[in-house]
């Protein structure tokens, strides 16, 4: 078999051609390494209030300026991607799985615990996502835990239907069909056959639900379900920097700029990830 | 087809450009920072409900600009040779639909708020009443046993169990008001919505939209000048910056709180004004919770808590005040209290067994959502931070109505609070803090101060009755350090200037009564 054949490959040779790709993964990384080392990045302590600096203008020492309380922006914007981001992989990942698992035990668990899931989850797919969010945040409390929870349970949702689709079609193939009659058991069946058919899917959902979590995150700091403080998000410094947009435009301006460029280079990896999965691309 | 879709998005754009609202004729258009939780005068206990009650209705008494107290449905009162009765004649005074006030209105009001079923947090207002602690606290269960009577339909007789000196005083609050038995019994649910409630004050409500508007109008039944205003809007904005904005916009004529970050800008205006008010902003322990049941542990927050650097941070002139009676009232003491001192504050932790912050547990610091109130819970967080190196204090705040009732049934470890002015006597600040007062959220309980804060009201004594409140505040704020003074507040305000005559008096009722608009002017500064 020719190996620069294998879909993977071919995959990512088609990623490569489009340099929005690159850079969107690229920028993506950078992040990811912000976040990461956010601790030597900073230029002071984030949480550090120093009241005769107050509302500063962005300046040489100040690269963002400084906020109500004289700390200053740019070490919160960064210490905020930690928390954004952590946040949006996190919640992705369990996302992920736990929606993998219920999408997979419906699709293989017979009609009748087919049925009850799926109708369990229609009801929570037919409340706006919002409103949803919001509630399952007060379920689980304020903070932290509670916007993890609340937004992993939302992303479990969807992926749940979507790996239930894809598991059922899955079922009727050939090569299931070949494996169950050799006598294979439930879990070998769905490690060995099904999942390396899901991932790609997975994947592309993946990419488009880390934006949308990040998102999320910042949308319920921003009405102040989220992050208490003296933590910070992007979402929390955008609600801080609303109120003085008229007098301070600069507390707005770069975590609004922050949660825009991230969401912005996110969907054109996830979009260019989708692209490249997709067997039609290639001529 | 094409013309008609640029039409329609003309149209939407057109739309979609706000304008400045056109002036409506003799209309104050003013915020109030949350809705109202209620109306009845009797069981209100917040700044916001009794600022519009204050329009609506009147009281047996009520004050001059310098604090005097004049007849209000009172025109005279004596009192009895040794203080201890009290006796009001009404004036002619009718009620909006035209039902003439009588003394019985009041005796009904009284013997309401005093009725346990209501648990009413300012029941303790009247407890200078004979029988009236008894009755409230069902020891006993007749109520025409409180010492208040009608004598006829214009003469009220009140019977005190305590000469108190400042009884006229406390009836100029509203929860001494009046109220329609008729009334209340006919509705008992909903007597204060606009087409049920009647009252006697310069205002009627017109027009009640829950979490939106309150709209006021003058009340034609009323005994004295009439309001010139035709008409008061009163708006449901919650976020100051929000007000502000839709001051700018033309949308209101009057902003109260200029938030902090826009401070810098808006106080350059020729609209700007401070005014301080008798309003202490405080910071509370619940003293039964650990590690505040420890009274080295509250000491060591009091010292560590740095006054002047709050207000700088929250901008405006508002005073730094280590003291609870506020500076303009008698009994203002402003060398009691702890002040900053970071060394003393960490020896005092080491004593309370934290040293160096060390094993503190984790605290809840509760507050309400305004934007001031959350800078200030995150600057005390950090300063509590640097000089006690307390790592783990969470900020948790709640919607207002949400938040009295916490700090009614469940307070937290810490708590902000604030204290207005109900009449100007350091009585009012003061008993708050008594072992059996419903707004006594810290749950501290003491007998010596409950004694002194009574030795200090049946006192004749001028110097005498301060020598005792000088005590009872050392043994609050020094010894026992319950709660942590901030400072007093001011209303750092904006007025259109086509507004005339708009008075916000120290106890923070708006008086619109006497408000103008002059119409001639444009709408914008």
């Amino acid at each position: 078999m020719d190996r620069s054949n294998s879909p993977y490959k071919r995959s990512l040779r088609v990623f490569a051609r489009d340099w929005k790709n690159l850079a969107s993964l690229g920028f993506v990384l950078l992040l990811v390494a912000l976040a990461l080392f956010s601790r030597f990045v900073v230029t002071c302590d984030p949480d550090h209030q120093n009241i005769n600096k107050i509302t500063q203008s962005p300046n040489l020492q100040h690269y963002f300026g400084t906020d109500s309380l004289g700390r200053d922006l740019y070490s919160r914007v960064i210490y905020g991607s930690r928390i954004s981001m952590l946040v949006a992989f996190i919640t992705a990942a369990a996302g992920l799985i736990l929606g993998s698992l219920y999408g997979t035990v419906a699709a293989l668990g017979g009609k009748q615990i087919d049925t009850a899931l799926m109708r369990l989850l229609d009801f929570a797919y037919c409340l706006p996502t919002l409103l949803l969010l919001i509630l399952l945040n007060m379920l689980f409390g304020q903070g932290l835990v509670g916007i993890v929870a609340a937004i992993s349970l939302e992303g479990m949702c969807t992926v749940a239907r979507l790996v239930r689709g894809q598991v059922l079609q899955l079922k009727q193939m050939d090569f299931v069909l070949a494996s169950l009659a050799l006598g294979s058991s439930r879990s070998s069946l769905f490690c060995r056959h099904l999942l390396p058919n899901l991932i790609p899917p997975l994947i592309v959902t993946l990419t488009f639900l880390i934006p949308s979590n990040i998102m999320y995150e910042a949308f319920l700091s921003f009405i102040g379900l989220g992050i208490q403080p003296p933590y910070s998000s992007w979402g929390t410094l955008a609600n801080e920097g609303w109120r003085g947009m008229l007098s301070h435009p600069h507390l707005i301006l770069f975590p609004g700029t922050a949660i825009f460029v991230t969401m912005l280079a996110f969907h054109f990896l996830g979009d260019g990830i989708r692209v490249a999965f997709d067997p039609q691309s290639e001529r | 087809m094409q013309k008609w879709s640029y039409c329609a998005l003309c149209l939407l754009v057109f739309c979609a450009c706000t304008r400045t609202p056109k002036l409506q004729k003799n209309t104050l258009r003013f915020p109030i920072p949350s809705e109202p939780p209620t109306l009845d005068w009797s069981l209100s206990n917040d700044h916001v409900s009794q600022q519009i009650i204050y329009q609506l209705q009147e009281g047996l008494t009520t004050h001059d600009n310098k604090f005097n107290v004049r007849g209000a449905l009172a025109h005279r009162w004596e009192i009895s040779k040794d203080g201890k009765t009290v006796t009001f004649h009404l004036r002619d005074a009718k009620w909006s639909d035209g039902v003439s006030v009588r003394a019985a209105d009041f005796v009904f009001s009284w013997q309401r708020l005093l009725n346990p079923k209501h648990a009413a947090e300012y029941a303790y207002f009247l407890y200078d009443i004979e029988n009236a602690l008894e009755y409230n606290t069902a020891k006993l269960q007749n109520p025409d046993a409180v010492g208040v009577k009608a004598l006829d339909d214009k003469t009220l007789q009140v019977k005190l169990k305590n000469p108190v000196a400042f009884f006229p005083h406390i009836t100029t609050h509203p929860i001494t008001f009046p109220q329609r038995q008729d009334i209340v019994e006919a509705h008992p649910k909903d007597f204060t919505e606009a087409k049920h409630l009647r009252t006697t004050g310069p205002f009627i409500l017109s027009q009640w939209t829950h979490d939106s508007k309150l709209v006021l109008e003058p009340n034609p039944q009323y005994y004295g000048d009439k309001p010139t205003l035709d008409r008061v809007e009163l708006l449901v904005i919650k976020e100051d910056s929000t007000a502000l904005s839709l001051y700018e916009t033309g949308h209101l004529d009057v902003a109260l709180r200029i938030p902090p970050l826009d401070f810098d800008r808006v106080s350059k205006w020729p609209d700007y004004r401070s005014v301080p008010y008798l309003r202490g902003y405080y910071y509370g322990f619940n003293i039964t919770l650990k590690p505040f049941d420890n009274i080295w542990v509250r000491k060591a927050f009091a010292h560590a808590t740095d006054r002047k650097e709050i207000v700088k941070v929250i901008k405006g002139q508002k005073i730094p005040s280590i003291s609870w009676v506020p500076r303009g009232m008698p009994g203002h003491e402003p060398d009691i209290g702890l002040t900053y001192d970071p060394d003393t504050a960490r020896s005092c932790l080491s004593k309370g067994g934290y040293p160096s912050g060390k094993n503190f547990p984790s605290v809840t610091l509760m507050y309400d959502t305004l934007e001031m109130n959350k800078m200030v819970a995150e600057n005390l967080q950090f300063q509590w931070k640097t000089v006690l190196g307390i790592q783990n204090i969470d900020l948790q705040p709640q919607e207002w109505k949400v938040y009295l009732d916490t700090l009614t049934r469940n307070p937290p470890q810490i708590f902000r609070m604030g204290w207005g002015g109900d009449f100007p006597d350091p009585h009012n600040f003061l008993d708050l803090f008594l072992s059996n007062s419903g707004n006594n959220n810290t749950r501290w309980k003491n007998k010596r101060y409950d004694d002194l804060i009574l030795a200090g009201s049946v006192s004749r004594n001028q110097s005498e009755r301060m020598s005792k409140y000088r005590e009872a505040q050392k043994l609050l704020l020094q010894q026992e350090a319950v709660i942590i003074p901030l400072f007093q507040e001011t209303f750092e305000m904006v007025i259109k200037p086509y507004v005339e005559n708009f008075v916000i008096d120290e106890l923070e009722y708006p008086h619109f009564k006497t408000t103008r608009i002059r119409l001639t002017d444009k709408t914008h500064p």
